[in-house]
């Protein structure tokens, strides 16, 4: 802050963090001539307040009830709320002081990718869709208009076509399909995340050691890699979903159980490369611990090709959870997953489109979202690219 | 029907050009059909869904089966058994053998009589180790004569009114150790109304009928059994290509207002009750008290669950049904009346106190899971959970992939609180004194204790109808749905309303076509 | 070369055999008893427990966990899959009545992709950043994306339910058999259309993506640059000379997608009723008919091995820069 006094005494007064223009978001970017993303910030936060007045009743009623998810949302919407206040405040900030981080801009590896990232619009409007989608499935409690159980009279609601009351239309259980879907996403997101974390963290765990071991210890584990490696990874599945009773968490483990070793190899590849350059050597002369060097050296070394294939693999995820549901292998009905409903929506594809339509167009959207966020984290990652403009 | 002459797939192209030409088939075929004289043949088409796509399997009863061989008797929907390969048969008295009284009109179809011999010779081929069929166990067959027989079996027993049997002059020489590569299951010899003509893979079986049959020469000239998949099948009728098909309730709206197609619902009763129950385990001390059992069967509305389902009105909506007859004679069932629900719920103790909407005792939530089936159960069980939900009960769904595995892994060994699916272990094992419910009534064990003694149809009759206040009052488990096949067919096939049961591929012989 | 082969083909012996085991026992896990599955189709009547054991004994199932395993092995090694609880027949014969269809389905879904993909791959790398270029890479990591199951619905609605223009189910007419040569043919393609279009078209946009940096790369070579220097047409520079090397890789891809050939078409498969063997899989799943669900398992395991090892043979023929007399590194 004290730098602040070096500024021209115009933009200070401007721009000045205090008062409402701290506590209103995106005041401080229109003061600062940044109307896009002032206006950005404004519209978020004034949705976020819109949402809470909204559903002032249940926002209150989550405090009071015994189910988590509700819960879970209320701290979430005011969590979006402090967010955007505190973000607005930083960035207003740090616009200020913009002519002095430019010339420390463009010194780092991951500002530079940070950057070349914000250049390809398509990847960050997938980082849009991708994060709304998670919000939205996050606030589901708070948002669905309906009960995603609730039956009212069926005969008067069942394959009611879309309309305001009900934007994705009902089934043939009268069930509101836009409360369903977003209660899917819960499902259908989350397994996906989870999947990859799991997937992620055993390949990359399980690559790091047996490179850094090296001999026999590699060679075992790298034969049973092989052996995994081999399975087709759906046949794989499949297999398993039919020998356990599949529900959310077991899912969770399949997918990412069975998904892991490509990841081991390939970190176990990149360390390999990694292990005889010099700071790893120096991290050894000066007697580090083996699982020392792992972790803090050569695990954060290989991670930003994870990054990249870590977006692949949650939709890969959440496509094969989907695939598995809409056979009735996966997670089955009635809790909504987009997968089993869209296997719903299939025997109703003569006299309801809608039911079958929208949550696969919903997951569709996020595959899509996850290809072109893989798409622009590996043009931003791209270490040929690093090396070629900044070595 | 479909006409045979259209060249429907030449190519995607002309035949999209063709239908805009054509419009829908003409009936002037039909017309001809109609008039005596010149009569064209006649050609039903059947849609199998899911089948094993082969010309029969010699080991699974497929209902197709049937076109080709007949059983010894044919059970109606009212229970009454109907001659067939049978004429005449009489059981002992204490039901363990029945002596069979062969048709000596029956022929193979290659002309030779069906005897007593082949009877024997099928049950005794079936019966060895390395065909492992293991559903004559016990089985014996004396052949008294060529059309006479006695079936033994090693306790009382229904009439066999499924079995199919094979021509022991065509097998006998045959090495049993190949059982399951003989020619004969791709190029079978029946005894039934239709006879094989040619198998086109994976698509289609065509039969035609046997001239001679026994039992007259059917009206329906040609049964083409098309193999497709249960989801395919309405798109397969709208097109033209199949006249008949399996109907998922679910696809009811498509086809019940379009004039040119008929919904027929056929009982599908087994020995014992069948369809969709929520079977209480009666070892959670809450299932155990028959007025909560009430409770829950009076919050459920079941005539609508009917219409919800998309199933006929006029089914009728039972607490307990023994036998086909009693379909038609059904004991008042308790009413749907949330509020006398609530009231017995709350006699009982269960009250909201904390206002979740799901009742509690002594600081016990009124809650459990059922378990169900994926694809029909669960969609039962969807508004099951929504009524019992309106009287303060609380009922998560656990969706399992099947009926069978429901059974066997979690219903049969106990390990489940409440299961909603159909499965039929009969009315013994399921409330007689090894009752997987657990079900404890002393009464009703030994009134089951003296059924499975008989099959006299008086007695059992009779038997029933003194069990039948017992199960009212008791509710050992609610019934919701009463099982049916259920069917579309073009409005031209005539004779359905025939009291037999189940698919028309069991009753071909006794349908026609016709206008009008 | 010919000792590379062999030996890589020694070393897939055990990792065969790995795979062998794991299915095994994954299917072993399974809790419940293998026999209730057969008993699904006995649901109506009562099976005496005599029936039973005698049953047990035909499968092998009364056995020691440790002898099924040795037969069990002993079996896939002579071919021989055991036999399916629910059709009682050899699971060889089953899968050998649906490995053509699944066949048919995924050689054609391989030649869309390459004809596809390969072409567009190309005018995409010609045209580096142009309109065009951005449209087909962007339009091929949408369309990849798709799930294939969710576009196969929509393609069933479309064409097949309101349409009317192609079939549902069912692999051939009726009237096959009625059917010259060419209508023979052409029944087939009609029925084959929409699982074809809908499988290949996800390569496509792979195979396109891949193909187009491939050849980036080729065309930043040097050898490409001095062919330009000399003055040859770009035509002639890019089909005689870049294209053949750009090829190299996708060729090995395609030596990898053999065991697409045999299982990458479940889902599909079973939206259109297709009688292959990803159907023949789901539905042994959903019966929990466990010789079935092996015998597939193991054989699309087997194929990936085989897969890999014709993609990196192919590799090493189409390549003479890679040499594998060579001792390996690593």
């Amino acid at each position: 802050m004290r730098r602040e006094n070096a500024e021209p005494q115009a933009v200070r007064r401007r721009g000045s963090p205090y008062g409402l223009r701290a506590l209103v978001p995106g005041l401080g970017h229109l003061a600062l001539g940044r109307t896009g993303r002032g206006i950005r910030l404004m519209l978020f936060s004034a949705g976020v307040i819109f949402l809470g007045v909204w559903r002032w009743d249940r926002v209150i009623d989550a405090f009071s009830t015994p189910f988590l998810d509700r819960w879970l949302a209320s701290i979430f919407l005011v969590l979006l709320l402090v967010g955007a206040v505190w973000y607005s405040h930083q960035d207003a900030g740090r616009i200020q002081r913009a002519s002095v981080e430019e010339k420390r801009r463009g010194k780092s590896p991951w500002a530079v990718a940070m950057r070349r990232f914000r250049e390809n619009r398509l990847a960050v409007y997938s980082i849009y869709v991708i994060l709304l989608f998670y919000a939205l499935a996050i606030l589901a409690p708070i948002l669905a208009p309906y009960d995603p159980a609730a039956i009212p009279d069926v005969m008067a609601n069942r394959y009611l076509s879309p309309s305001w009351e009900h934007p994705f239309g009902t089934d043939e259980f009268g069930r509101d399909l836009f409360s369903r879907a977003l209660y899917g996403a819960r499902v259908s997101l989350s397994i996906g995340l989870l999947a990859m974390i799991i997937a992620k963290t055993i390949g990359t765990l399980y690559g790091s050691v047996a490179a850094y071991f090296g001999g026999v210890v590699d060679n075992v584990l790298m034969r049973i890699v092989d052996v995994w490696i081999a399975f087709p990874t759906f046949y794989l599945m499949l297999m398993l979903v039919g020998v356990f009773e599949a529900n959310i968490v077991v899912l969770v483990l399949i997918l990412g159980l069975t998904a892991w070793p490509g990841t081991a190899r390939f970190i176990r590849g990149e360390i390999l490369s990694l292990k005889n350059q010099a700071f790893t050597e120096s991290a050894r002369a000066i007697g580090l611990p083996a699982h020392r060097i792992i972790v803090r050296h050569l695990i954060p070394s290989a991670l930003s090709p994870v990054l990249v294939t870590a977006a692949l693999a949650v939709a890969g995820m959440i496509g094969a959870e989907a695939g598995l549901s809409y056979l009735g292998l996966g997670i089955r009905p009635p809790t909504p997953s987009w997968g089993n409903m869209v296997a719903a929506g299939k025997d109703n594809l003569l006299n309801a489109w809608w039911v079958a339509f929208f949550p696969g167009g919903l997951l569709t959207l996020t595959l899509i979202s996850f290809s072109l966020l893989a798409d622009g984290l590996r043009d931003a990652l791209d270490p040929k690219a690093l090396m070629q403009k900044y070595v | 029907m479909r006409l045979r002459g259209l060249p429907r797939s030449v190519s995607a192209f002309a035949t999209v050009a063709l239908f805009a030409a054509c419009g829908p088939p003409d009936d002037s075929a039909d017309r001809q059909a109609a008039s005596p004289g010149a009569r064209e043949p006649v050609t039903v088409t059947v849609l199998v869904p899911d089948a094993d796509e082969l010309v029969m399997s010699p080991v699974s009863d497929t209902p197709h089966k049937f076109l080709m061989f007949q059983p010894l008797v044919a059970r109606a929907a009212d229970g009454t058994l109907e001659a067939r390969l049978a004429r005449r048969w009489e059981p002992t008295a204490d039901y363990t053998s029945w002596t069979i009284h062969l048709d000596r009109n029956a022929r193979w179809h290659d002309g030779v009589p069906v005897t007593s011999g082949d009877i024997k010779f099928t049950v005794e081929l079936m019966s060895l180790p390395s065909v492992g069929y293991g559903q004559y166990y016990g089985v014996e067959i004396e052949v008294l004569d060529d059309s006479t027989f006695v079936w033994h079996a090693n306790k009382n027993t229904p009439l066999d009114d499924y079995h199919s049997f094979f021509p022991r002059h065509v097998l006998s020489e045959l090495d049993p150790d190949e059982f399951y590569e003989w020619e004969f299951w791709t190029h079978p010899v029946g005894n039934g109304p239709y006879r094989y003509v040619r198998h086109l893979e994976k698509t289609l079986t065509e039969l035609e009928a046997v001239p001679d049959y026994f039992r007259g020469r059917p009206a329906i000239d040609r049964v083409i059994l098309m193999y497709g998949s249960g989801a395919g099948a309405v798109p397969e009728l709208l097109a033209g290509n199949a006249d008949v098909i399996p109907l998922n309730p679910i696809d009811v709206p498509k086809v019940e207002n379009d004039p040119r197609f008929q919904i027929t619902y056929k009982s599908a009763f087994w020995s014992g009750w069948s369809g969709y129950g929520i079977m209480w385990n009666h070892r959670r001390p809450v299932f155990s008290d028959p007025s909560f059992r009430r409770a829950a069967t009076m919050a459920i509305d079941r005539p609508a669950l009917h219409s919800l389902l998309h199933l006929p009105d006029e089914l009728p909506v039972f607490d307990v049904v023994f036998t086909e007859r009693q379909m038609s004679d059904v004991p008042a069932h308790l009413p749907y009346d949330p509020d006398a629900a609530r009231r017995l719920l709350e006699e009982a103790g269960w009250v909201d106190t904390d206002g979740n909407g799901v009742r509690d005792r002594d600081g016990e939530e009124l809650a459990f899971t059922a378990i169900t089936d994926a694809g029909r159960g669960d969609r039962v069980a969807v508004i099951v959970q929504a009524h019992l939900r309106a009287v303060g009960i609380r009922m998560e769904i656990q969706t399992l992939p099947g009926p069978m595995i429901v059974w066997q892994t979690r219903v049969k060994p106990g390990d489940f609180e409440a299961a909603i699916f159909w499965w039929n272990p009969g009315v013994y094992g399921s409330f007689g004194p090894e009752s997987f419910l657990g079900y404890r009534n002393e009464d009703v064990h030994e009134l089951l204790g003296v059924l499975e003694t008989t099959q006299n149809p008086a007695v059992v009759d009779s038997l029933y109808r003194e069990l039948w206040p017992h199960f009212q009052a008791d509710i050992p488990a609610t019934f919701l749905v009463p099982r049916v096949a259920l069917f579309v067919s073009d409005r031209r096939l005539r004779g359905l309303s025939s009291p037999h049961r189940g698919d028309p591929v069991w009753y071909m012989e006794d349908l026609w076509w016709g206008d009008g | 070369m010919l000792k590379y082969i062999v030996k890589r083909l020694l070393l897939s012996v055990p990792l065969v055999l790995g795979i062998v085991t794991a299915t095994f026992f994954i299917a072993r896990l399974a809790p419940g008893d293998p026999m209730d599955m057969y008993l699904e189709r006995q649901r109506q009547r009562h099976v005496d427990p005599e029936v039973i054991e005698l049953l047990r004994k035909r499968y092998g199932l009364d056995q020691p966990i440790h002898v099924q395993y040795v037969t069990w092995v002993k079996n896939v090694a002579k071919g021989d899959f055991g036999e399916s609880f629910r059709h009682r027949r050899p699971v060889r014969d089953l899968v050998a009545e649906a490995v053509p269809y699944t066949l048919q389905l995924t050689i054609l879904a391989l030649l869309l992709d390459a004809l596809f993909g390969i072409a567009l791959g190309i005018i995409s790398a010609v045209k580096q950043y142009s309109k065009l270029d951005k449209t087909l890479t962007v339009g091929s990591l949408i369309v990849y994306a798709i799930p294939g199951f969710w576009l196969a619905l929509m393609l069933i609605m479309l064409f097949s339910v309101n349409l009317g223009w192609f079939p549902t189910s069912q692999t051939r007419s009726m009237n096959y058999e009625d059917l010259n040569m060419i209508g023979k043919f052409l029944d087939r393609m009609w029925h084959l259309a929409l699982p074809v279009f809908v499988l290949g078209i996800a390569g496509a946009a792979a195979t396109a993506r891949y193909m187009r940096s491939r050849l980036l790369e080729v065309l930043n070579e040097e050898y490409i640059v001095a062919a330009r220097a000399r003055g040859f047409r770009e035509r002639t520079v890019i089909i005689k000379h870049a294209l053949r090397n750009a090829l190299i890789p996708i060729v090995t891809i395609y030596g990898m997608s053999l065991p697409f050939l045999l299982g990458g078409a479940t889902i599909i498969e079973t939206i259109f009723a297709w009688p292959g063997m990803g159907r023949l899989t789901v539905s042994a799943v959903s019966g929990r008919d466990y010789p079935i669900i092996m015998a597939t398992t193991t054989i699309a395991a087997v194929l990936t091995v085989l897969g890999n090892l014709l993609a990196d043979v192919t590799y090493a023929a189409v390549d003479p820069r890679v040499s594998y007399d060579a001792p390996r590194k690593r």
